[in-house]
């Protein structure tokens, strides 16, 4: 008996619209991120350890933030990971790194696009932050960081 | 003091899109075959049980034999039950909102003892009827691509259609 294989691949997709709802306190973040290119963060009253990005209550000692500071666009890569494979939903082709940087006055790291060669990325580099000419109002206002 | 400049609150808008293939594999692909290239609907008979799977399935779902008996399922059905949705969601395969209302259905299909989900084309609850005739109605010629809705509804049957 020949079998023939009916066997096909069919196309679809996954596609789901959402919002994003900043809130109170990561709205004054962005609004802070587009209108000033200012970097927020929020200092605890009870440990005075910076956070970002931003927090309303602090994660150890579980009281109310309401003090913010604002933090330097320079900061050091704390750790690092190269992206090389691609798919359609990455922000950008590979390669590409995605870091998590300490910014100078913060006690918590952000994740942010590093924007340099793979092979020359080290523990402790030296980062920059790197605005858009447009903004608004979110976190990839900040194109990426590079070396400085 | 004037009151404090209400603060501006961000809201994002964003679309999560990624492109997906689904491998049909032989059986599906065969059941989705006949639809697109013959028009005519495919189901599986175990041999063991004699149960009909429609959409087939390679594996008796009751046995857990290999099922390789193809048999022929008329386009026309008895409607065994109906729902109208008038709450519309979301079809990720179009990232919109499915157009309400709508009516499911569990038909099934003269030739065989299983019932096939799809959509009726009647969404008025005072028309619809358990035990209502209805046919398949597929896609025209050039426009069917392999997919499930290369049947695009079935179409409930009126008395005249039936005879």
């Amino acid at each position: 008996m020949i079998k023939r294989d009916f066997s096909y691949q069919v196309l679809g997709k996954l596609e789901i619209p959402y919002k994003y709802y900043a809130g109170e306190f990561s709205s004054k973040f962005l609004t802070a991120l587009r209108d000033d290119k200012k970097i927020l963060g929020v200092k605890c009253p009870k440990c005075k350890k910076v956070f970002i990005p931003p927090r309303s209550s602090c994660e150890k000692c579980f009281v109310q933030i309401k003090e913010w500071v604002e933090l330097s666009p320079i900061g050091e890569l704390r750790s690092f990971c190269v992206i090389n494979y691609e798919e359609p939903y990455l922000p950008l082709k590979p390669p590409f790194v995605l870091g998590l940087i300490r910014l100078q006055g913060a006690d918590s790291d952000l994740v942010h696009i590093v924007n340099a060669d793979p092979s020359k990325l080290k523990i402790g580099l030296k980062l920059k932050a790197v605005f858009k000419e447009q903004r608004k109002a979110s976190i990839l206002d900040i194109t990426y960081f590079e070396p400085l | 003091m004037s009151e404090e400049k209400k603060q501006e609150l961000i809201e994002i808008q964003e679309l999560v899109s990624i492109p997906q293939k689904f491998s049909t594999g032989p059986t599906m692909g065969r059941f989705l075959s006949e639809i697109r290239d013959n028009k005519k609907i495919f189901a599986n008979r175990c041999p063991k049980c004699g149960r009909t799977q429609l959409p087939p399935r390679i594996i008796c779902a009751v046995c857990h034999c290999e099922v390789d008996e193809w048999i022929e399922l008329s386009t026309r059905g008895t409607v065994m039950s109906y729902d109208v949705t008038y709450v519309p969601t979301l079809n990720p395969l179009t990232g919109k909102m499915r157009e309400v209302p709508y009516t499911t259905a569990s038909i099934l299909l003269d030739g065989g003892d299983a019932t096939l989900m799809h959509y009726l084309d009647i969404t008025d609850p005072k028309k619809l009827k358990v035990g209502m005739r209805a046919e398949a109605v597929f896609r025209p010629d050039e426009e069917r691509t392999g997919t499930v809705l290369d049947i695009v509804y079935f179409k409930v049957l009126t008395e005249e259609d039936v005879k």
